[in-house]
């Protein structure tokens, strides 16, 4: 499976996010693959998240190649960052689409802090 | 160096010469700014092709100035035959309205030429420029001259349009005029920045501060500010006219983030024109009897903005309070990690602080039960990834060893920790101030628990963990020899044992041990740390002292602020008062506006305060620092649903009267008196 779709199948085996509690909502992603477009709906239904394939409009439209938001589904790519370089464009409710952050993974190979410490200090 | 002249509107402002012109400067950020890009990088007016001497100079509103200019050398001042005048206001975009008087009693003829370019620079490349690495082009039409800039996908450009017609050419405007006998001229010239996104339209469309308004709006938007915020009235003159120009300033550095149509309070112009999580946490913390309107959205983005992830380039953690915030193109394509940035230590803590503060003038309970799960995030990352060595205190070491900062404590040079004698620590460092920030934040939070959240356990452990860290910090922090609290601790348990302004901060989060306090009120006020201008940041004396070093010797108002506070918690009350005087005395030298920082030269020895060089201004935590002040000198605390007052003001300070302080009470005001036999009153507000 791809990495896109994995992580939105996913969603649907999240356990409830309290940090997401208050947040309802519906987002669109319109994934460009060639001259083919995925798209996919993501709902916040207080605290719970589900993602279906789906051509339904939402309150935030996500906008970008398949191929990019494979990297986004990674963790390799930030999507703040990407919104800013317009590598992504969003319309609609932005602060929807800064929740991602919630559901996507972090940076791979990220260090644990006191692992780190403990490396760094071995090191000197 | 030319004076320079700024307006702002949040992160839109720009900074110009004294006669209205923008030179090219690869060194220091002149410029049309928005978003962390500068749009213009030159803006150079010309008459018959000579540059324009200036006569006068109104800086009428934050948002709006008005330059009075002459062609020739100032000598020749009497035989000017033109006046130019030119009036600018940043209101989202930029406009700058150019009127020409012709004073002879015939025809003139001219050229005006006004030349424009912009480089497009990121804030960060201009201390450290390079080469971009995208292209520049400038198209012209029939009516505007479109400036862009492109790197693959990343585009942002600067339109400029003429309400009077003008020949429109890729290196500027020109503009071939015949002035009528005692005529004038006049053309209104527009500058749009476009931050693009989706469709070719601008990412801050949604933004609903981002367009439209006019000056009129933008007036009595800041006349409503005015009025909503509490009178004062005191036979200080400095006083009051610092709180003014306090009331303003930070009515000036309010931006929208993208995300919300919230406005919070940027941390200091020209190099931070953005949110940061301590400055805005302490902005929010000193003006909240006076300008509680700020906090609710601040704590609110903070929390939405709450890190989630494990990120060595972000300094992330989850649970943790960003650092910093930026949008422009080192952002962007993650060179530059402010997207955003984690790397305080800090941060965490002090936003715990400011939800109870919070709570306590505004009753807000509904907020604290909203951000629970936050603020239990926050919690929870003080102890299990602020404590780095898994010792019980809270420290910090960078992930990022690119571009992240290596002190994640408020002195964020590199030279600011430091042993006595001037050697630098290992990392992690363990400051003094975040052992402090933790303890309230524990105790702070265990109140909030019990209150609102309905968990007394919870709250019986954090106090539990607040009162040993307390007693293990005054264990492992007091320098026995010279009876203070160290710097820092370093890894091997060792004191970084310099005598520096953080013990203040010490006071304010109450760590110190009861005994001790009146040592370390002795400390603050004594001749190495106080230089009659204010505490210094290093005492003189110690290694790395210097006067004029940015965390080494200078002293900052706002650190000031938070002195006061902490002496005044614990009953130093003329201590209290005595950094309050000195600042608002400081503050008579720079027309009521506190810089970031000035220099900690004995006040013996320079009759005024001497401004840090590149220091930042307005910086929002030296324009909150004049409220926390009155709030230290009226002994403002909500107790309940009451505001106590109990004043202690120097003598000579005269009368403080300060009418409708908002909160949980409704409206209520506060008297003082600076003679000791007095006592202040309080009084509850009619309406």
């Amino acid at each position: 499976m791809d990495p896109t779709t994995e992580f939105f199948e996913s969603l649907n085996h999240r356990t409830p996010d309290p940090l997401l509690g208050r947040i309802r909502g519906t987002v669109r992603f319109e994934l460009e693959e060639g001259d083919k477009l995925h798209t996919w709906l993501l709902v916040y239904s207080a605290g719970n998240v589900s993602a279906a394939q789906s051509d339904r409009p939402g309150e935030c439209t996500v906008r970008t190649d398949r191929e990019f938001f494979d990297r986004i589904a990674t963790g390799e790519a930030n999507p703040f960052a990407a919104l800013l370089r317009n590598r992504v464009t969003v319309e609609g409710d932005l602060l929807l689409y800064n929740h991602l952050l919630h559901l996507v993974p972090g940076p791979p190979g990220a260090h644990e802090p006191r692992d780190w410490v403990r490396r760094r200090r071995q090191q000197r | 160096m030319k004076r320079l002249v700024s307006i702002l509107d949040g992160n839109t402002f720009v900074v110009s010469d004294n006669r209205g012109d923008i030179d090219p400067s690869p060194t220091f950020p002149t410029g049309l700014f928005s978003y962390d890009t500068r749009f213009l990088s030159k803006w150079e007016l010309r008459v018959n092709g000579e540059r324009l001497n200036p006569l006068s100079v109104d800086d009428l509103q934050y948002f709006e100035s008005q330059f009075f200019l002459v062609p020739g050398e100032p000598t020749h001042y009497v035989d000017a035959k033109l006046s130019i005048i030119r009036h600018r206001t940043i209101c989202g975009s930029f406009m700058e309205v150019l009127t020409i008087l012709n004073h002879e009693d015939q025809p003139v003829e001219l050229t005006v030429q006004l030349d424009v370019e912009s480089d497009f620079a990121d804030l960060f490349e201009i201390k450290d420029v390079k080469g971009k690495l995208g292209t520049t082009t400038a198209t012209v039409d029939e009516n505007q001259l479109r400036l862009c800039y492109q790197r693959e996908t990343y585009r942002r450009e600067t339109v400029i349009t003429s309400s009077a017609p003008a020949e429109y050419r890729p290196e500027g405007l020109l503009f071939n005029l015949r002035i009528d006998a005692h005529g004038q001229w006049e053309t209104q010239i527009l500058v749009e920045t476009l931050v693009e996104g989706a469709g070719g339209r601008d990412i801050r469309i949604n933004l609903q501060r981002h367009h439209g308004r006019s000056r009129d709006e933008m007036r009595r938007e800041l006349d409503e500010w005015l009025a909503r915020a509490p009178k004062l009235t005191s036979d200080c003159e400095p006083l009051e006219e610092t709180y003014q120009r306090s009331l303003v300033d930070l009515a000036a550095l309010r931006y929208t983030p993208l995300a919300t149509g919230d406005r919070l309070p940027t941390a200091g112009l020209p190099w931070f024109m953005t949110l940061f999580g301590r400055d805005s946490i302490i902005t929010c913390l000193q003006t909240l009897p006076f300008t509680p309107e700020l906090t609710a959205p601040t704590l609110r983005y903070l929390a939405m903005a709450q890190g989630v992830h494990l990120d060595d380039f972000r300094d992330q953690e989850p649970g943790k309070i960003l650092h910093e915030t930026r949008y422009g193109e080192s952002t962007a394509f993650e060179e530059q990690p402010h997207s955003p940035y984690y790397g305080s230590a800090d941060s965490t803590a002090l936003f715990l602080i400011l939800l109870d503060e919070y709570e306590r003038w505004s009753g807000d309970t509904a907020l604290v039960a909203e951000l629970e799960h936050q603020a239990r995030a926050a919690l929870n990352w003080i102890d299990r990834y602020g404590d780095l060595m898994g010792n019980g205190y809270v420290w910090f070491e960078r992930r990022n060893l690119r571009n992240g900062l290596e002190n994640q404590c408020w002195k964020d040079s590199w030279d600011s920790i430091s042993y006595s004698s001037g050697r630098l620590p290992d990392f992690p460092r363990a400051t003094c101030e975040l052992q402090g920030y933790a303890y309230d934040a524990k105790m702070r939070g265990a109140r909030l628990a019990r209150l609102v959240w309905g968990d007394p356990l919870y709250a019986d452990r954090l106090e539990r963990e607040a009162a040993e860290l307390k007693q293990r910090f005054n264990r492992d922090f007091w320098v026995e020899k010279g009876e203070y609290y160290a710097l820092a601790l370093d890894t091997e348990g060792g004191q970084v044992d310099a005598l520096s302004s953080n013990m203040g901060h010490l006071l304010w989060s109450g760590i110190v041990d009861e005994d001790r306090a009146p040592k370390v009120a002795e400390h603050l006020v004594g001749p190495r740390l106080f230089s009659g201008w204010g505490v210094r940041t290093l005492a003189v004396g110690e290694g790395r002292y210097n006067p004029i070093g940015y965390h080494v010797g200078t002293v900052w108002p706002f650190d000031n602020s938070l002195i006061a506070w902490g002496l005044r918690r614990y009953g130093f009350r003329e201590e209290a008062g005595r950094i309050a005087e000195a600042m608002i005395d400081a503050a008579k030298y720079f027309d009521g506006r506190l810089p970031e920082a000035f220099a900690g030269y004995d006040r013996s020895l320079t009759k005024y305060p001497v401004q840090y060089p590149t220091a930042c201004n307005p910086q929002a935590w030296s324009t909150g620092t004049p409220m926390l002040l009155i709030r230290t000198l009226l002994g403002l605390e909500p107790h309940g649903e009451h505001l106590m007052v109990d004043p202690a003001m120097p003598e000579g300070m005269g009368r403080i009267e300060v009418l409708d302080i908002p909160g949980r009470w409704g409206l209520i005001d506060a008297f003082g008196r600076g003679r000791a036999e007095h006592r202040g009153a309080a009084r509850r507000g009619t309406d």
